[in-house]
């Protein structure tokens, strides 16, 4: 259940053609600050709960009620009300108890309602209980109605009970827009809130069954009061001669503005002595534990733990696999260092035997690439065995010289090809020495 | 003090957020961290390993090779291996009819497990005896190698050449030999 704590509420009754609104202000106690009424346009009705919805968020803001949590009193109409004595048993076996009688009473129709009870002293031994119920399709009527409304059911209570339960009198007939109820308590506890069926019009009928009802629970005629509820209420004679009875009138709503009022004031005070069809008290408090919030929640949880489980499986699977390669490693060690100095020695030997610099390949594409011409000639030749080779030379003139370069760089066997020098050989000649150093590659 | 929803709300929000931030620097960035180092060290040791393992494979390769070259002509001596190569330096020039004109041993140096032993060589003649020449040495089965060359004409226009050519052969240095195969043994 959600504790408002000391934060303003809204109470709503649901009427027959309006909605009464109270809003209550924060603090404890709280008390009634403005209280209104709504009446719904004739083409809506709560067969329509989101249109009706719209049309009641548009009046509260309108009206500038900011407030959105709300308690929700149904009318007499919708609820069943029964007093019962249950056998002497634990408190907490209550619930259980109930939830039998009523699977037993209403058997495969118990599905279509909305169950509560309150505990209620008593001088007899054992427990006495209010069973209150409401249907669920008028309940999620409601529910629709408050969503399009943008408000936040915090409970949803019978009216006229909760309204009687704040007036300590032993009857009381509730006069409202929506019909007469008679309200009976029996001592301390209520016995019963019966509906009337005569209505004001006939007032022979109506006291006969006023009558008939204060007999059944043994009440005398003289205590019954009258609490006139509707927007234009009558007076204390008009009701004793309506009647034909002496009856009091009580102050209306006992300055709690209006119905609303009274049903958010009675919920704010003390919550265990409403009955709310919203949280209702049979449910088996192990599935009202498990929400859906809980099942997100468990569902993080899982998810974590499987993410962490998982990264925890690779890491030591990572770890287990570095160990194991440092630990091969450090066996190979000493056979490494062997190998290494033995692959090291013969890669160094084979410099004199099959890996000898080929210089005589050299030589030959040297050859090759001269002119036949005789225009080009060698006078020294030095070559190292890293195959950088340093060709002195002369030739009939510069430009011999260049060609012989140039020839030399396009063919793939040199790399790396540089004119180091360059000049006349004499001055009665064209003859120029030159001096190239070149790279011996081996490719064809 | 009684605390409204809101304020519990906020007050749960940033103890998550606070939370959140804590896991993050105490728990979860050096678990990443270790994660990516972890990762690295895998990647280092499996090209080691791996590395290793090659360089075992090939050492066997090596010593069968060595086997081959012991078995040949590779001394275990400096004497034995310089008296090889100045009698395949005369013979070789004998055979390409080569003027050798001078040999004079140079420096010696070691590496490897090897002795290298320079000389230095100097022959006269045409290009045809130049050539047979090295093709002796490049294909000869002493450990032989030349380290420079240098060819000059002895008098323009004429096919009569002037070689200086550094050699170096080597042999086995035993000491080192016997330390691999003790390190090996160990």
């Amino acid at each position: 259940m959600v504790s408002i704590g000391s934060r303003r509420l809204l109470g709503l009754v649901i009427g027959h053609k309006a909605i009464v609104i109270a809003e209550l202000s924060a603090g404890k106690p709280s008390r009634v600050v403005r209280h209104d009424r709504y009446e719904w346009p004739a083409e809506l009705s709560l067969d329509k709960p989101q249109e009706l919805g719209k049309a009641l968020g548009e009046y509260l803001r309108s009206q500038r009620y900011a407030v959105k949590q709300v308690v929700v009193g149904l009318p007499g109409r919708w609820t069943l009300l029964k007093a019962r004595t249950l056998p002497p048993a634990a408190a907490s076996a209550v619930p259980a108890m109930l939830r039998l009688a009523v699977e037993r009473e209403y058997h495969s129709s118990a599905r279509e309602w909305a169950f509560d009870f309150i505990t209620q002293l008593g001088q007899e031994q054992g427990h006495h209980v209010l069973l209150g119920a409401a249907p669920r399709s008028r309940m999620d009527q409601v529910n629709q109605m408050l969503q399009a409304a943008g408000l936040s059911p915090v409970a949803i209570v019978p009216t006229t009970l909760t309204c009687f339960s704040q007036i300590n009198e032993s009857a009381v007939l509730m006069a409202s827009e929506d019909g007469l109820e008679l309200a009976v308590r029996s001592g301390s506890r209520v016995v019963a809130v019966d509906r009337l069926v005569a209505s004001l019009n006939q007032p022979e009928a109506l006291g006969v069954e006023i009558r008939r009802v204060l007999a059944m629970h043994q009440v005398a005629e003289s205590t019954l009061k009258v609490h006139d509820g509707r927007p234009a209420p009558q007076t204390e004679a008009d009701w004793n001669k309506q009647l034909g009875m002496n009856v009091t009138l009580l102050p209306a709503w006992a300055g709690q503005g209006n119905a609303a009022g009274q049903i958010a004031s009675a919920w704010a005070a003390s919550k265990s002595q409403v009955l709310d069809f919203m949280h209702s008290r049979l449910v088996e408090s192990g599935k009202r534990k498990f929400t859906r919030v809980h099942l997100l929640g468990a569902l993080a949880i899982l998810a974590i733990l499987l993410l962490t489980g998982f990264s925890a499986v690779d890491w030591y699977t990572r770890w287990s696999d570095v160990k194991t390669m440092r630990a091969e490693l450090a066996s190979m060690q000493s056979q490494l260092t062997a190998a290494k100095f033995n692959v090291d020695r013969l890669r160094l030997a084979r410099g004199w035997y099959d890996a000898r610099p080929h210089l005589l390949d050299a030589m030959r594409a040297i050859t090759l690439a001269f002119p036949t011409n005789g225009q080009v000639w060698v006078t020294n030749l030095a070559m190292r065995d890293d195959m950088t080779i340093t060709l002195t030379g002369k030739a009939q003139d510069e430009r011999a010289a260049i060609d012989l370069m140039e020839r030399m760089r396009a063919l793939p066997a040199f790399a790396d090809v540089k004119l180091q020098s360059i000049r006349q050989a004499d001055r009665n000649s064209r003859t120029v020495t030159f001096s190239i150093t070149i790279l011996y590659t081996g490719k064809d | 003090m009684a605390l409204s929803k809101r304020e519990k709300t906020i007050g749960l929000v940033a103890g998550l957020v606070l939370g959140a931030l804590a896991l993050d620097s105490v728990v979860i960035r050096p678990f990443l961290d270790s994660m990516d180092q972890l990762e690295q060290d895998q990647e280092t040791l499996k090209a080691r390993l791996s590395d290793a393992k090659q360089t075992i494979a090939a050492s066997e390769a090596a010593r069968r090779r060595w086997g081959e070259f012991r078995a040949g002509s590779l001394q275990t001596d400096a004497s034995s291996t310089e008296n090889n190569l100045l009698n395949a330096l005369r013979s070789w020039s004998q055979d390409s009819r080569l003027t050798l004109t001078s040999i004079r041993p140079d420096r010696t140096t070691g590496n490897h497990g090897l002795q290298e032993k320079n000389f230095q060589a100097s022959v006269q003649g045409p290009m045809s005896a130049v050539s047979a020449f090295l093709y002796r040495v490049e294909t000869s089965n002493l450990p032989v190698r030349i380290r420079e060359m240098q060819i000059t004409s002895r008098s323009e226009g004429t096919d009569d050449l002037a070689v200086q050519i550094r050699l170096s052969t080597i042999w086995e240095d035993t000491t080192a030999r016997n330390a691999a195969g003790s390190s090996r043994t160990q």
